[in-house]
This record gives structure tokens, C-alpha cells and sequence, in this order.
């Protein structure tokens, strides 16, 4: 465990290697811009700070994370968001609590048990809130948009994503840990917008967090798998 | 491919410490987020948006860049005046304060990539206090981004004259599947390359002892100057 937090001539380069390469993909797909509350990109690059969490470690996958994408928007003259440079570091880190864990399956199971609980609480807890809010286009007695259950929502995509995934490959089943680390950052980032930029909290997730998830969700589970396949085969065929 | 937006540059600006500047940025940074009284957020603006000029970044440089920036604040703002309660007097002084907020952190944080030489990034965090370590990782992640950006131009030319169509029309899974092709050769080069990187400072005993960086600036009268403009703009959102 202590090795994935040693900062070795190793860890040095594959730190700012997976800075790098983030930033380079990122530069070359942020011109796919999604509709949303801000500027969220389709970034099929998310999947290497997420590569790179899963095979060594929080640390490397942070920065891998963070730097790449000061990286990616310094490249694509994007300006500067800290809440989503942190977003995206926050992806590698979670990614990177696998190895730490073995990268067991039934390491998975409980971190999507405990992730699922937490949730479930959480959404039961904020139904005890229900207030009006006076804003244009709803009347009196409106439930605001974060009050409507979206950590159910969220559990229940992770838990159904835990079934699909279960007794297949590993590398199937990393892209179910790609797939925590992408709504547990994204999550972060978009909920930090609100003191931030001074956000609703409704704008913040339905505006950031959904497309940016949804976004990042597909890229994971479609590009992750085939990417740790074909490492796993390349190491084989390098003996190491 | 140019990396970054950086040249070299004349005037006050530049001839500053490079720590200066991230710690003009760090205090500017800090003083927007502390306050939401339009007053001291509107100095803080103009001083952000005055560094641009003394910087000598001219309006062609950083055109994509206040698009970008200009675009994200609009929508934000837009969507949180929207959602946002109280009266329309309130509403209208939190998007203000918003606007405020977002156009000074974009300002301040803009220039940097533009007038810190990349290879100075390293030795600039190192005079901050950051590890000899981390400073090496984000100044080799800088380092190797044109070296990364030539190798992914490289394997799409390879994949092209293999036939490879990424401009054909597809689904969306089909289009992203088409990705992995690129993205696996670059990656596993990368990865074997850093190999050969991370030798070469094991042989060179990197970490063995506290590492010497070049071209070390002197901390002197202006930037102490520099700095307590930089406090006085906190000391001032703090007392607003």
C-alpha cells in the first residue's frame, strides 16, 4: 500500500505522463462542447486519469487528473475553472483507491454498497426540506430541482451499473470503479460551483453535474475496458 | 505545435519574479472568493482586467480565450439570475456580484500561461515551497505535452494510411470505439518511453539529495511591492 503513495523517480514520470497525455486528448476533443449550465466538453480523455488511478494509484491518478486538465484548457484557451481542475483530479484520486484495495471485486461491491446507502440517507434526509421558491416559471408551492431525489437517481444508476457489470472481465468491472470515480468528481466539482460561483444548487447539478456525468459515464464504460485490455496484453507480451 | 500561448515579453510585468505573479494571482484569487459586495468585487475586476495590457497580452492572443470565458459567464449567470429567489432588486445584485466574481478570477489567473515560459513552471513552484518532487513532476508534465501532441499526430496519420475513417458517420458508441485504435498505441508508448525516462533519473541519482534549478530570479523591491497590492486586495474584500 505504502508504494502508491511513494514518490519515486516512477511515480514522478507517470504522474506528469498521465498529465500530459490528458491534457494533449483533452486539447484535441474540447471542441465537442455538450449542452449545459457551463462549458462541458464530450472528453473521451477523462478515461486516462482513470487509467492511471487504476493501475498506480490516488496519487498519480490525482495529478494525472489535475494538472492534465489545467493542461487541456490552458492548450484550448478554455480559462481556468479550479472547481473542475479539482473535479477531474478528484477522478483519478477515487480511481486510483482500487489498487489500495486490491482491486477486488468484492472491494467494488462495498464501495457501491456504502456509496448506494450513503446516498439512499442522503435523499431520504433532504425530503424533510420542502420549501417554495419564488423564481420565474414556478408558481408557488414548486419543489426545487434538487429536492426532487437526484441522490436516488445516482444510487440507483450505480447499483444497476454494479449488477451489469458483475462476473464479467476485470476490466469490465474497472469501468464500474471509472464510473464511481467519474460521479464522485463530477459530483464534487459541480456541488463546489455552488459557494464558488455563486450557483443554485439545482443549476449546478442539472445544468453541470448530469451532462458532465452522463457525458464522462459513456466514455468510461465504452473506452476504459478495451484500453485496460489492451495494457494488460501489452505487459504480457513485454514479461512483465 | 506552439506549446501554451507563452512568448517572450517586455515591461513591468515580465520583468517580475515568477512567484510574484502566481502570488499577485494566489491573493487576487483569494480576495474574489471571500466577498460578495459588488464594491471591492468591482476594483478586484479592474485590477484583474488591468494585469492583461500590463502583461502585454494583446487582444489577438487571448480572443478564444475571453470567448470561451465571456460564454461560460453568460450562461452561468444566466441560468442562476433564473433560478435564484428574492426580489428582482436581489436578483439583479447577485448577478452582478456573479458577473463580478467570475470576470476577476478569469482575469487574474489568464495571464499566467501566457507570460511564464514553460520550463520555469518547475523552479517557479520550487521558490513557492513546493517539493523538489512535485515541482520536477509538473515542470516534466509541461515538458513532454509538444513530445505527446507529435505522437498523437503521428498514430492518426499511421491509422489513416491503415484506413482508419474517423470522419465517417456513425453512432455515437461506434464513434467513440474508433478512439481506442489511437488512444492505445499512444498510451503504451508513452507508458514504455517513461520507462526509459524514469532510468535515466535513477542513473543520474534523482531524489538522492535536494535538487539545483536554473535561472533562479531574485525576490526583490518590486515583488515586494507586488505582494502587498496582492494583500491589500484581501485585507480589502475582507473588510467589505
Amino acid at each position: 500500500m505504502s508504494n502508491v503513495f511513494r514518490l519515486d523517480s516512477r511515480a514522478i514520470v507517470r504522474m506528469a505522463s498521465g498529465a500530459a497525455l490528458y491534457g494533449v486528448f483533452s486539447w484535441v476533443t474540447n471542441i465537442l462542447l455538450l449542452p449545459s449550465a457551463s462549458l462541458i466538453s464530450l472528453r473521451p480523455a477523462i478515461v486516462i486519469p482513470i487509467f492511471f488511478g487504476l493501475q498506480w494509484g490516488p496519487v498519480v491518478g490525482f495529478f494525472a487528473g489535475l494538472v492534465g486538465n489545467l493542461i487541456g484548457d490552458t492548450l484550448t484557451g478554455m480559462g481556468f475553472f479550479p472547481m473542475w481542475d479539482l473535479g477531474n483530479g478528484i477522478v483519478g484520486g477515487v480511481a486510483g483507491i482500487a489498487p489500495l484495495l486490491g482491486r477486488s471485486r468484492r472491494a467494488l461491491d462495498l464501495v457501491v454498497a456504502a456509496s448506494v446507502a450513503a446516498l439512499v440517507a442522503l435523499g431520504l434526509w433532504m425530503q424533510r426540506f420542502t420549501t417554495a421558491i419564488d423564481a420565474p416559471f414556478a408558481g408557488p408551492g414548486f419543489v426545487p430541482a434538487e429536492q426532487v431525489g437526484w441522490p436516488f437517481a445516482v444510487a440507483a444508476v450505480l447499483f444497476v451499473l454494479r449488477l451489469a457489470f458483475r462476473g464479467r472481465s476485470p476490466a469490465a468491472e474497472a469501468a464500474v470503479w471509472g464510473v464511481f470515480a467519474v460521479l464522485v468528481g463530477m459530483g464534487t466539482a459541480a456541488l463546489l460551483d455552488v459557494p464558488y460561483n455563486g450557483m443554485k444548487v439545482s443549476v449546478a447539478l442539472f445544468g453541470e453535474f448530469l451532462p458532465a456525468s452522463v457525458a464522462n459515464t459513456f466514455n468510461t464504460l465504452v473506452l476504459l475496458p478495451p484500453l485496460i485490455r489492451a495494457y494488460e496484453r501489452a505487459l504480457i507480451r513485454r514479461g512483465r | 505545435m506552439q506549446v501554451f500561448q507563452y512568448r517572450e515579453r517586455t515591461g513591468a510585468y515580465a520583468a517580475l519574479d515568477e512567484r510574484a505573479r502566481v502570488l499577485l494571482t494566489a491573493c487576487g484569487v483569494l480576495a474574489t472568493l471571500v466577498t460578495w459586495n459588488p464594491a471591492p468585487l468591482a476594483v478586484l475586476a479592474v485590477v484583474a482586467v488591468a494585469i492583461v495590457p500590463l502583461a502585454r497580452v494583446s487582444w489577438v492572443e487571448i480572443r478564444r480565450f475571453v470567448f470561451f470565458a465571456g460564454f461560460v459567464i453568460t450562461l452561468l449567470v444566466f441560468f442562476t439570475w433564473l433560478t435564484h429567489g428574492g426580489t428582482p432588486d436581489e436578483r439583479r445584485a447577485h448577478a452582478l456580484a456573479q458577473s463580478l466574481r467570475m470576470v476577476s478570477l478569469v482575469a487574474f489567473t489568464a495571464v499566467l500561461p501566457f507570460t511564464i515560459e514553460p520550463p520555469r513552471w518547475g523552479a517557479t513552484f520550487r521558490g513557492l515551497g513546493v517539493s523538489d518532487r512535485l515541482s520536477f513532476a509538473v515542470e516534466l508534465a509541461v515538458r513532454f505535452v509538444p513530445t505527446f501532441a507529435e505522437r498523437f499526430e503521428r498514430t492518426v496519420r499511421a491509422q489513416s494510411a491503415r484506413g482508419m475513417d474517423l470522419s465517417a458517420r456513425s453512432g455515437p458508441i461506434r464513434r467513440l470505439r474508433k478512439l481506442v485504435p489511437i488512444l492505445v498505441p499512444v498510451l503504451l508508448d508513452v507508458i514504455v518511453a517513461g520507462e526509459d525516462v524514469a532510468d535515466a533519473m535513477d542513473l543520474r541519482a534523482f531524489g538522492a539529495r535536494p535538487r539545483t534549478w536554473s535561472g533562479t530570479r531574485r525576490f526583490g523591491g518590486r515583488e515586494r511591492v507586488v505582494l502587498g497590492l496582492g494583500l491589500s486586495l484581501v485585507a480589502l474584500a475582507i473588510a467589505a
